[in-house]
């Protein structure tokens, strides 16, 4: 599941998608989406005074209660639109709406607030506090919750560690554990808030297949348990597989992918998958990631192009 | 409330987490804040007690002393001298005139005391009630001369301590001892109080009579007290204590029983330097503290390059800027708070030591006042407001660190 440092998925075939991309999770008429993005713009001005435009008429919907997924290179922007999602980065064009509230117009505080309250991140290197057990990584979201949640953060984290099987290393710091185990703390500490949206940039990144596997479906099974929204951007197009909507970002702008195609190719690198896991057992693992991951993008230029046919 | 709450909370758990970071920067400000309570307390206590010794030695500021100059002296009544009552009269109105009502007289001479084992020689003086307040006397037992003392048959007498004992304490109020004068007379007085043992008997005294100064007047020949040196004290405002004593200067200098003169001689002015010293102690230990905060202000400005990420992370789950900046102030704040602690707890230790207590004694204080609370108090807020400025800088910095930047780092 995870792709070699450097292994971009190819996406010159893909077709962008000019119409606003929309949701297919139920919501009940009259009530505003979980997440809307209208022509969402993020541009920077670079030292020489040239303006970079990173991100560029994105339109998006989320409802609560799906999975979406969105892939793409290195430097495509990916990580610029999670922040965009994540309210932690306003955009410089365009609006985003969160429960129908536009969030750009809202203060940094606000915005931090809604933030903790809604959103819970899960990041591709952990991001534990170190020094910190599980036990008070998992508890950190709640210090700035409501008095409610503050008082009972204990018991909410150790809930949170039993349902992700690490009660047992509830007082274990993050350097004696495993990358598996120090995920799952991870996840259990975006989802200890019970946020309605979560955000995972790479979350399998720093992961084995068959661990990123097992925390991806973690994830996947705690976030539909919970009715909440889960975007995951990856690299990994069997990440991308886990979702109910799948996106490619290519320069700035987002493209849907047609998930039955892309899903359909991807049952054939089953065996080269095992293959790998075998080869990663022997210790070379570079090579072998490399020809699943040639696999997956032939996957996602099928589903793409078909997708944009849509 | 929560949110100061959760913001101790958070701040306790990152000082534990580096505790070794933490001990290391809080020594300088834990010695600082020891040396200025220790200067403070201690030089509090100095003074208290030297003022105590001063007070009871030179009356309360601002005692004037009224003296006559010269030779003249009052020779009981006999001769062309003046007599004491002239002398009283002459005085005394004066004071009268100026509105002066704290005021005695003050007889210094000897008296003879027969006491179960022999006859004790005391040092003798004759007061009036307001001489009490004035050296602050402090009455272990039964109570000092009041004006309804005076015209007693058997003189009121009040002893210190340790006379009190050698006299077999005899009931207050009731039981009567005998002043010894010449010629084998005595004088019955009756002890009504009982204070405790002064600095003479340090000086070699070994006990000292306290008696109505009419009452002295009136003991037999030879009892010690009719040469006794005769001065007048006046209890005046602080303020005005100089214009009162030249005022009564001029009037008394061509009083019909001779010249006097008025002059302060309560020690105030020994307790002001001192107390100069302690301020300068005080300052030298603020710049110890000065010191401590900027080596506390270095690391931390060091250690919140260390936490960008984590403060990153912290913002991304919803820690306002204002949580950041009060989260990194409150680290500072809790870790001189503890210091503070520390050092004021050590400083009382110092303080209150057996070994300390015994020098103050040594040196001639008799009563060593408590450890002052104002000390404690100013030590910790010292500390607080240390760990507050050395906290500001680096949380103003922790809440412009970007999140997107903090986590990519």
């Amino acid at each position: 599941m995870s792709t070699a440092p450097g292994a971009e998925p190819p996406t010159e075939s893909l077709a962008p998608i000019e119409a606003p991309i929309p949701s297919r999770g139920a919501r009940a008429a009259g009530t505003a989406p979980l997440l809307e993005l209208r022509s969402l713009a993020r541009a920077v001005r670079l030292p020489g005074g040239e303006v970079l435009e990173i991100l560029r008429g994105i339109d998006l919907i989320v409802e609560g209660g799906e999975h979406v997924s969105i892939v793409g290179r290195s430097g495509s922007g990916k990580t610029t639109l999670l922040n965009q999602l994540g309210l932690i980065d306003r955009p410089t064009g365009g609006t985003v709406l969160f429960d129908g509230q536009d969030s750009t117009r809202l203060s940094d505080r606000r915005r931090a607030r809604l933030r903790g309250e809604s959103v819970g991140f899960v990041f591709q290197q952990f991001n534990l506090l170190e020094g910190r057990t599980a036990l008070e990584n998992v508890m950190m979201p709640m210090l700035y919750g409501t008095a409610r949640q503050f008082w009972g953060r204990e018991k909410a984290a150790m809930e949170m560690l039993e349902r992700v099987g690490l009660a047992g290393r509830a007082q274990s710091k993050p350097n004696r554990m495993s990358g598996g185990e120090q995920q799952r703390v991870a996840v259990a500490r975006a989802l200890v808030r019970r946020p309605r949206l979560i955000l995972a940039d790479e979350p399998t990144g720093a992961l084995d297949v068959t661990t990123g596997e097992a925390v991806m479906a973690l994830l996947d099974e705690i976030a539909r348990e919970s009715g909440a929204a889960l975007v995951t951007i990856t690299h990994d197009l069997q990440v991308a597989a886990l979702s109910d909507r799948s996106f490619l970002l290519d320069g700035g702008v987002l493209h849907t992918v047609d998930r039955d195609a892309a899903r359909g190719a991807l049952a054939g690198t089953a065996g080269i998958r095992a293959g790998r896991a075998a080869v990663g057992a022997s210790g070379d693992t570079t090579q072998a990631t490399g020809a699943a991951v040639g696999d997956a993008d032939a996957a996602a230029r099928v589903g793409a192009s078909e997708g944009g046919a849509r | 409330m929560t949110g100061l709450i959760a913001s101790i909370v958070e701040a306790y758990g990152e000082l534990r987490v580096s505790k070794g970071r933490i001990l290391l920067s809080l020594l300088g400000v834990a010695f600082s804040v020891f040396a200025l309570t220790t200067v403070m307390s201690g030089g509090q206590m100095l003074e208290q007690s030297l003022k105590q010794s001063v007070e009871s030695f030179g009356g309360r500021p601002a005692v004037l002393t009224v003296q006559p100059m010269g030779d003249m002296g009052a020779d009981g009544g006999s001769g062309g001298r003046a007599t004491v009552e002239d002398m009283d009269r002459a005085v005394l109105e004066q004071f009268d005139q100026m509105g002066i009502t704290e005021r005695s007289r003050d007889l210094q001479g000897t008296l003879r005391v027969q006491t179960g084992s022999g006859v004790v020689a005391a040092s003798g003086r004759g007061v009036d009630p307001g001489w009490g307040p004035m050296h602050r006397v402090d009455v272990l037992q039964g109570r000092w001369f009041a004006d309804s003392d005076e015209g007693r048959l058997s003189p009121a007498i009040v002893v210190d301590e340790t006379l009190y004992e050698k006299l077999g304490r005899p009931e207050l109020g009731a039981e009567t001892v005998d002043l010894v004068a010449d010629k084998g007379a005595t004088a019955p007085v009756v002890v009504i109080g009982v204070v405790p043992a002064n600095e003479f008997a340090a000086m070699g005294m070994d006990a000292t009579v306290y008696i109505s100064a009419s009452a002295a007047d009136d003991l037999p020949a030879g009892s010690g007290m009719e040469q006794a040196a005769r001065q007048y004290l006046a209890w005046v405002p602080e303020e005005s204590a100089e214009e009162v004593a030249s005022q009564l200067s001029a009037r008394l200098t061509d009083a019909p029983t001779g010249s006097y003169d008025a002059y302060r001689m309560d020690g105030a002015g020994d307790i002001e330097a001192f107390r100069y010293v302690r301020y300068a102690l005080m300052g030298v230990a603020a710049v110890i503290l000065v010191l401590g905060a900027m080596g506390l202000v270095n690391i931390a400005l060091v250690t919140i390059r260390y936490r960008v990420r984590e403060i990153g992370i912290r913002r991304s789950y919803g820690a306002t800027g204002l949580r950041i900046f009060i989260g990194v102030l409150m680290e500072s704040v809790v870790a001189t708070v503890i210091a503070g602690i520390v050092g004021v707890t050590a400083a009382v230790a110092l303080v209150k030591a057996p070994f300390v207590t015994e020098w103050f004694h040594s040196i001639g204080l008799v009563d060593v006042p408590p450890f002052p609370t104002t000390a404690v108090i100013t030590g910790l807020t010292a500390a607080t407001a240390v760990g507050i400025l050395a906290g500001a800088l680096p949380a103003i910095i922790a809440t412009r660190i970007k999140v997107i930047d903090a986590i990519r780092s």
